[in-house]
């Protein structure tokens, strides 16, 4: 009798358990079909400190009026992990420009690891709401520093697919004009390069005005990211750039900057795509 | 078959007449009691409150417990793992001395106590999960209990006491012989090197997977290490995401790997542990024989979950080759069962992904495209699986009342 029971209640238990095992596969391979099929492949930027979600404008003004024009969304990490939308994604858009900043977006190693972390919710809720897998991603000053710190911490290959990344002007060892100097940030960066995905290309802009620096970052910092990066990651490329739009904060928009950006990262890039 | 259960049982019985057998036996069921405490409270804490517990599955959030509170229940629960080997290794000891006679036996069971602890915590590993330590263990105890039981009656008198110098040292080589050899063994990293050859070709294809399904049985019961893709997950093998990156993309698409470590041997060999031991308790549960009939009922709910470590120090399971033969019958049988009917498109393989601790019985259900034919080849692998066990069990268990 005793036996009936206990075989009756497993029996009761296992339906139960079948029943939301069930529900849980069924919800979890619809979102995961989603983004499987998805051929939405974004362009995500992050800007540096100090700078706001309308930091690319510029540069986003220049690319559209060439070629295809894609559409822009920005968004907005607040404090408190929530989110505030700018902008919108077209449905036909494979292609879109998608900027991530932060409402503390102030420097400091500190606020970095903090915006890294953020950086990450918004991916989060961008890939729920869009259903995309593989994006490429651009980070202009500590916003390069943020994506390092994204995939040597974050990232998780089974649900996002970055295949390249372009860093313009960062300071992977903040203002230090010595590569013998190594800074607490770009000694814990290369302690965890190691978490770099293999498969990413790797590719570091550095601006020069005045053949040492753009003005704001050595560029001895900016080469500092080979320790980081290279022979971890599948390629890693040094550009320095030079002439007009040179300096730090006008490096997005150097006609040498745009070009590596629609020749390395834009793949729907023609009219005929519109 | 029944002279295969006779042959197999004058083989147990005749490596049982060994003292030292005798002893691993008494002592592994002196543990049951301790082991039951600790396992059940380990399924409650996989259940509700750990970050991948099932009830964080199904609800969204695990039980909200502060995290001091949860840290020192974790902590808890390794100690507890670990007082379970150490009270197996002192009543190992103690059987075994005692038996040739050496009745102060509080220095070698102080000395293999230290042993214990030494190998556990220097490896972070105070887990019943894995069998690896029953087998290394007893192995050090093995030598250790021997060889004081020589000195003892070869050069010692009765009347020399336990901590005399002599025993002292004894005691201080022992410990040291064991720490580098345990250093060596340890260096050998045998479950990496397993889940690295795991990934190679080879064991996508049947004869790979057929060796799996024969040697993990044999493995399981000697206590020999196996990685977690041969005990519960096999979900992060290559061929498992090709298949799921497949089916995400297209409903239609043709599977590369139909015929792998998830879908064959861990989707219908692994229903209550390696080898179905679910069976086994059923089979207890029904015996007019008390003690395993209680052994049966406290063993049902772990084996649900796929959890049958009391059946391994309760029946025991560890090194008997009455039960070491219709492990590897059930488990060989069960892929060869489960091969075929995913081959001939009977059933489909199961691709998907499911909760942790979500119990194995379940997965063909929920977790393949055919849920009503992979729900009747679980049925059939079930009935088959009783039938092989029960003879070699009721041998095993009539013949010890």
């Amino acid at each position: 009798m005793k036996n009936k029971i206990i075989l009756s209640l497993s029996f009761l238990l296992l339906l139960f358990l079948g029943y939301y095992g069930h529900v849980w596969i069924s919800e979890l391979n619809q979102v995961q079909s989603k983004i499987q099929r998805s051929k939405m492949t974004p362009v995500i930027f992050v800007p540096g400190s100090s700078a706001t979600i309308n930091r690319f404008d510029d540069l986003f003004s220049n690319i559209n009026a060439k070629n295809v024009n894609h559409s822009i969304l920005k968004v907005k990490v607040n404090t408190d992990n929530t989110l505030s939308f700018s902008g919108s994604i077209k449905s036909s858009d494979k292609e879109p420009f998608i900027v991530i900043g932060f409402q503390d977006n102030e420097d400091g190693y500190t606020n970095i690891k903090k915006q890294a972390k953020w950086l990450t919710i918004a991916l989060e809720a961008l890939q729920k709401r869009y259903h995309f897998r593989t994006f490429s991603a651009i980070g202009h000053s500590n916003g390069g520093l943020n994506w390092t710190i994204f995939f040597e911490k974050y990232y998780d290959r089974n649900s996002f697919d970055v295949p390249i990344l372009m860093t313009l002007g960062t300071p992977f060892n903040f203002s230090e004009n010595s590569l013998n100097r190594k800074t607490e940030m770009l000694n814990d960066l290369i302690s965890d390069s190691h978490n770099l995905p293999k498969n990413l290309q790797m590719i570091s802009v550095a601006g020069t005005e005045d053949y040492t620096d753009d003005g704001i970052v050595p560029i001895q910092s900016v080469i500092a990211g080979k320790y980081v990066y290279q022979k971890t990651v599948k390629s890693y490329t040094q550009i320095t750039v030079s002439g007009d739009n040179a300096q730090h904060s006008s490096l997005p928009e150097n006609p040498e900057t745009v070009k590596l950006i629609e020749s390395n990262i834009l793949k729907h890039n023609k009219r005929s795509n519109r | 078959m029944n002279r295969l259960v006779i042959t197999t049982y004058k083989v147990d019985q005749w490596l049982f007449h060994f003292q030292s057998a005798k002893s691993i036996v008494i002592a592994l069921k002196q543990t049951v009691p301790i082991l039951a405490v600790n396992i059940y409270l380990h399924l409650l804490y996989r259940l509700t409150i750990y970050p991948d517990s099932l009830m964080s599955y199904f609800f969204n959030h695990p039980l909200h417990v502060a995290p001091p509170i949860a840290d020192n229940i974790r902590f808890g629960l390794s100690l507890l793992d670990g007082l379970v080997i150490m009270i197996f290794v002192a009543g190992f000891t103690f059987n075994y001395l005692s038996s040739q006679l050496i009745h102060d036996t509080s220095l070698p069971i102080l000395t293999n106590f230290l042993i214990t602890y030494l190998v556990l915590s220097g490896n972070n590993q105070f887990s019943t999960t894995n069998t690896s330590q029953y087998l290394l263990i007893t192995i050090f105890v093995f030598f250790s209990v021997r060889s004081y039981a020589y000195q003892r009656t070869h050069f010692l008198k009765d009347t020399v006491s336990p901590y005399d110098l002599r025993n002292l040292l004894w005691s201080a080589i022992v410990i040291g012989l064991t720490m580098i050899s345990y250093h060596y063994i340890v260096n050998m990293h045998f479950q990496s090197s397993f889940s690295t050859l795991l990934s190679k070709n080879l064991f996508s294809s049947f004869t790979g997977l057929l060796l799996i399904a024969v040697l993990s049985p044999i493995m399981f019961i000697i206590g020999f290490p196996l990685p977690s893709e041969l005990t519960d997950d096999q979900t992060t093998l290559n061929t498992v995401i090709s298949n799921l990156d497949a089916f995400l993309n297209s409903t239609n698409a043709v599977l590369p790997f139909p015929e792998n470590l998830y879908s064959t041997y861990g989707s219908y060999t692994l229903f209550g542990g390696i080898g179905n031991t679910i069976v086994v308790s059923l089979l207890l549960l029904f015996m007019k024989n008390e003690p395993y009939k209680r052994l049966g009922k406290i063993a049902w709910l772990p084996s649900l979950f796929d959890n049958n470590y009391l059946l391994y120090s309760g029946l025991p399971m560890f090194f008997r080759p009455i039960l070491i033969v219709p492990n590897v019958l059930v488990s060989t049988f069960s892929f060869l069962i489960s091969y075929l009917a995913i081959a001939l498109h009977f059933v489909k393989p199961v691709i998907f992904i499911t909760p942790t601790h979500l119990p194995n019985l379940l997965l063909p259900t929920i977790a393949s495209g055919t849920p009503i034919r992979s729900t009747i080849l679980t049925i059939v692998i079930l009935i088959m699986s009783y039938i092989i066990y029960k003879p070699f069990v009721m041998k095993l268990t009539s013949e010890e009342n």
